[in-house]
C-alpha cells in the first residue's frame, strides 16, 4: 500500500492534481458558480464580479511581480488602459464587445510592452518608479484626452451584446466574467509548467544566472510585461462592463497598490494565491460595510467608525501577513489542507 | 507554526462573527426602506461626514415619534468614497436587494452617471448634488437636487458682481477656479454663456484638482489675468489652499465660493487668509436661530453631548425632513410615482427654516431661487444679505 506522494516519472511531477479530489473539488466549484445567479441578491453577485475582475487582474499581476520579480506599481493605469480601450473601440467605433474586448487586451499589451522596456536596464526600486511614470502618464492622458475618454466627466458604456442577448444584469455579466475567469486561470497555471513560465521563474530567482543559462532577458522580460498587461486589459475591459461607466478616478494609485496588497496577502509566484488574494481584498471592505450597516440600529455612529477603519485593517493584514506568513494565503491553505489530509493520525 | 494556525483561526472565527452580523434583519414587514449613500472616506467627507450623521439622527428622530404614516423608516447606509462604479453598484444594491422606495443621494459625478437608472426605475433621488443638469423633469423627472442649483448660484454671483461694479469705464472682469470634476465643472457652461449675456467679461478659468495641496501655478497665471472677482466651486477642505496660496501671492482679486465651499469652518481653516472672502449660503448654519433649530439642537445633545457639528449637518436633516413630507403626502403605500407626486407637490414647504421655503413642480425642480450672502469678517463668517435670482426656464437643465 502506497504511504505517500512517490512520483516515479516527471509527467506525474508536473501534475496539476495530484489525486481525484481536487479535480472534483474544482468541478464541483464551477458547477456550483454557474448556478449561483439563480440564489445570489444583486448586491452578492456585483461582489463576485468584482472578485472575478480582482482575480483576473490579480494573476496578471502574479505573473508579473510574483513569477517574473518585475516589481511593477503601473498596474492601475494597464486596467485604465483596457477599460477605456474596450468603451472607446465600442462607443466610437462601433465594434461589437466580443471583438473589441479582445483587441482591447491586446492594446493593452502593447502598452505593457512599451511601459516594460525600463525593465531591461532597471530592477526593483528603480523599475517601481520608472512603471509608477508609467501610471502618471496614463492617467494623465485620460484625463486630458477628452475628445477620447470625456476626461473627468467619465464615460458611458453601453451593455455588451452577445447573439442579441444584452448583457444588462449582474447576472448575465457574471457569466461573461467568469467564462473568462476559468480559463485565464488555467492559463496562467499551465504557463509555470511551460518553457516560458520556468525561465519567468528563473529570471526573479536571478536574472544574471538565468541569461547565463540561455534564457533570454530581453524577451521574457518584455513578455511577461506583455502577458501582465493582456490579463490587466482583459480585467480593465470586463470593468468597463460591469460598472457601464468609466472615471479616471476609479484607476488611482491606490488601485494599483490594492492588486498588489491581493497578491502579497494571497501569496507571491501563487496562483492559487493570487485567487485568495482577489477574494479577500474584495470581500474585506465588504464585510466590514454589511458590519457597519447592520451595528446602526444599536450604535448609530459605527457606520462613520468602521468606514473609515477599512484602510487601517487592510494596513494591519499586509504587515500580519509579512510578519507571520510571507508566502500569504495560499501557504495557509496547503498548511491546513496538509493537516486534515492526516487528521486523525497525523503525526 | 502553531502561531500562525492560531491566527488563521482567529480570523476565521472573526470573520463569521462579522458576517453573522451581516445578515439582514429578516422580516421588518412595514418598514419604508431609503437608500443613503455618503461619502466618508474620499475628497469629499468634510461634508459626507455630517451629511451622514445629520440623516442617521434625523431618521432615528422621526422614529421615535412613530415613523411616517405610521411606519417606521429604515436607512440603507453605504459609503462609496466619492466613486461613482461604486455608487453604481450601491445603487442597484438599493433598488434590486432592499427594494428601497426613494434615494437619498450625494455627489454629482455619480448622480448625473446614475441619470439613466434612476428614469428606467422610477426611484425619486433627493441628491446633494444641487447640479443644474438635475434641475429639468423633462429630461430627469425622478432626480430632485436637495438645494439651491449651481447654476442659479453661479448667476447669483455674477448677478452680484454686475450691481456691485461702479467702475463705468471698463466691465467687471471674473474668472472661475474650478474642481476637475462633474462637480466642479456643472455650471461652468451656464456661467460663461450667463456672463457674456449680462456684460461681466470672463478673463480666466483655473481648472484644480479634486483634492488639492497647492494652487500656486493657477493663481500665478490667474494673477496676470487679473480679475477682480474670482468664483470658486470646489469643497470646503480644499478652499482654504485656494485662499491661503492667494494670500501668499499677494492677489487683490475679491473671492465668491460656493455653498459647499464655505461654511461656519472655514474661517478657522483658512485664518487671515479668510479675511473678506465670500459666499452664498444655502442651509443655516449650526446653531444658526431658525424654527426649527432648537428641536435639532435638543436631540443632537440628547444623543451626541458635547458633540458639535458644521451646516452639512443640516443638510442631512433637510434631507430627511423633506423625504419624510414626501412619503407622507404619497400616502399609505407610497412608491417611487407617488413620493414623486408628493415631491412635485412642495409649495413654498417649510424645511423647519433651515432654508428658504422649497417648492418643486412637474416642469421645474429648481427647489428655491434664494440664497444668502455671507462674508468672513474678524475670524467669524457674517450674513451679509439675502439675494435671489429670476427662476428663468432658459437656465433649467442647464
Amino acid at each position: 500500500m502506497q504511504s505517500g506522494g512517490f512520483r516515479t516519472s516527471y509527467r506525474a511531477d508536473e501534475r496539476i492534481f495530484d489525486t481525484v479530489v481536487p479535480i472534483v473539488g474544482v468541478v464541483a466549484l464551477i458547477v456550483a458558480l454557474a448556478v449561483t445567479p439563480r440564489f445570489a441578491t444583486t448586491y452578492w453577485l456585483d461582489v463576485l464580479n468584482r472578485i472575478g475582475i480582482a482575480i483576473i487582474g490579480a494573476l496578471g499581476l502574479n505573473i508579473l511581480v510574483g513569477y517574473t520579480g518585475q516589481i511593477s506599481i503601473g498596474h492601475a493605469a494597464f486596467l485604465a488602459v483596457g477599460a477605456y480601450s474596450t468603451a472607446i473601440l465600442e462607443v466610437n467605433a462601433g465594434l461589437p464587445f466580443y471583438l473589441a474586448l479582445p483587441l482591447a487586451a491586446v492594446i493593452t499589451s502593447g502598452f505593457g510592452l512599451v511601459f516594460g522596456i525600463p525593465s531591461l536596464r532597471l530592477r526593483g526600486l528603480y523599475l517601481a518608479i520608472a512603471t509608477l511614470a508609467a501610471h502618471f502618464i496614463t492617467t494623465y492622458g485620460i484625463v486630458h484626452w477628452e475628445s477620447l475618454t470625456n476626461g473627468v466627466l467619465g464615460m458611458m458604456v453601453p451593455p455588451a451584446t452577445i447573439f442579441g442577448l444584452p448583457l444588462d444584469s449582474d447576472a448575465r455579466v457574471f457569466y461573461l466574467i467568469f467564462a473568462l475567469v476559468v480559463p485565464a486561470t488555467f492559463f496562467a497555471k499551465n504557463l509555470f509548467r511551460t518553457r516560458v513560465g520556468r525561465a519567468f521563474i528563473a529570471i526573479r530567482d536571478r536574472d544574471v544566472a538565468a541569461g547565463v543559462m540561455g534564457v533570454s532577458l530581453y524577451h521574457y522580460k518584455l513578455l511577461a510585461f506583455v502577458l501582465s498587461s493582456f490579463y490587466a486589459g482583459l480585467a480593465g475591459g470586463l470593468m468597463a462592463h460591469h460598472s457601464r461607466i468609466l472615471f479616471p478616478d476609479a484607476f488611482t494609485l491606490l488601485v494599483a497598490i490594492d492588486y498588489l496588497a491581493m497578491i502579497i496577502i494571497g501569496g507571491l509566484g501563487s496562483i492559487l494565491g493570487a485567487i485568495f488574494g482577489a477574494v479577500f481584498m474584495t470581500l474585506l471592505p465588504e464585510v466590514l460595510k454589511l458590519g457597519a450597516t447592520s451595528l446602526t440600529g444599536v450604535y448609530p455612529n459605527a457606520f462613520g467608525v468602521i468606514a473609515s477603519t477599512r484602510d487601517i485593517v487592510f494596513g494591519l493584514a499586509v504587515i500580519l501577513f509579512l510578519m507571520y506568513e510571507p508566502q500569504g494565503l495560499a501557504r495557509i491553505w496547503l498548511r491546513v489542507r496538509g493537516y486534515w489530509k492526516l487528521w486523525p493520525y497525523a503525526y | 507554526m502553531s502561531h500562525a494556525r492560531d491566527l488563521l483561526v482567529r480570523f476565521v472565527l472573526v470573520g463569521l462573527f462579522v458576517v453573522g452580523l451581516g445578515a439582514p434583519p429578516g422580516g421588518a414587514q412595514g418598514v419604508i426602506k431609503i437608500g443613503n449613500l455618503v461619502d466618508l472616506t474620499g475628497p469629499t467627507s468634510d461634508q459626507g461626514k455630517d451629511i451622514a450623521q445629520g440623516r442617521i439622527d434625523a431618521v432615528q428622530y422621526f422614529n421615535e415619534r412613530g415613523g411616517v404614516n405610521g411606519r417606521k423608516i429604515e436607512l440603507i447606509s453605504v459609503e462609496y468614497g466619492f466613486q461613482p462604479p461604486r455608487a453604481v453598484a450601491a445603487y442597484k444594491r438599493f433598488v434590486e436587494d432592499d427594494k428601497v422606495v426613494m434615494v437619498l443621494g450625494y455627489g454629482t459625478p455619480d448622480t448625473e452617471a446614475l441619470r439613466p437608472y434612476i428614469t428606467k426605475d422610477k426611484i425619486p433621488y433627493l441628491s446633494g448634488s444641487y447640479s443644474g443638469h438635475l434641475t429639468d423633469p423633462r429630461q430627469t423627472p425622478y432626480n430632485f437636487p436637495g438645494g439651491i442649483d449651481y447654476t442659479s448660484q453661479i448667476r447669483i454671483f455674477l448677478n452680484y458682481v454686475k450691481e456691485t461694479w461702479t467702475d463705468t469705464s471698463r466691465k467687471p472682469r471674473v474668472a472661475f477656479i474650478y474642481a476637475d470634476n462633474a462637480y466642479g465643472r456643472a455650471p461652468i457652461e451656464a456661467g460663461r454663456l450667463y456672463a457674456k449675456e449680462i456684460g461681466v467679461d470672463l478673463v480666466d478659468e483655473e481648472i484644480i484638482p479634486t483634492v488639492l495641496t497647492d494652487a500656486t501655478s493657477q493663481l500665478l497665471t490667474m494673477k496676470k489675468k487679473d480679475p477682480d472677482y474670482a468664483y470658486i466651486n470646489t469643497n470646503t477642505q480644499w478652499v482654504p489652499v485656494v485662499l491661503k496660496d492667494s494670500y501668499k501671492l499677494g492677489l487683490k482679486t475679491k473671492y465668491v465660493v460656493n455653498n459647499y465651499g464655505i461654511d461656519e469652518r472655514t474661517p478657522k481653516l483658512a485664518a487671515e487668509a479668510a479675511e473678506g472672502v465670500m459666499g452664498i449660503q444655502d442651509v443655516a448654519y449650526w446653531g444658526e436661530n431658525v424654527p426649527g433649530m432648537k428641536t435639532l439642537m435638543d436631540y443632537h445633545q440628547k444623543h451626541h453631548p458635547g458633540d458639535t457639528h458644521a451646516s452639512p449637518y443640516m443638510r442631512g436633516w433637510l434631507w430627511v425632513i423633506m423625504s419624510v413630507e414626501a412619503i407622507k403626502r404619497a400616502g399609505d403605500n407610497p412608491t417611487g410615482e407617488s413620493i414623486k407626486k408628493g415631491l412635485e407637490s412642495f409649495k413654498d414647504f417649510d424645511t423647519w427654516g433651515i432654508t428658504p421655503p422649497f417648492s418643486y413642480t412637474n416642469e421645474d425642480h429648481r427647489p428655491t431661487n434664494r440664497a444668502r450672502l455671507v462674508m468672513v469678517k474678524g475670524g467669524k463668517i457674517v450674513q451679509m444679505k439675502e439675494v435671489s435670482v429670476e427662476r428663468d426656464m432658459k437656465w433649467i437643465g442647464k
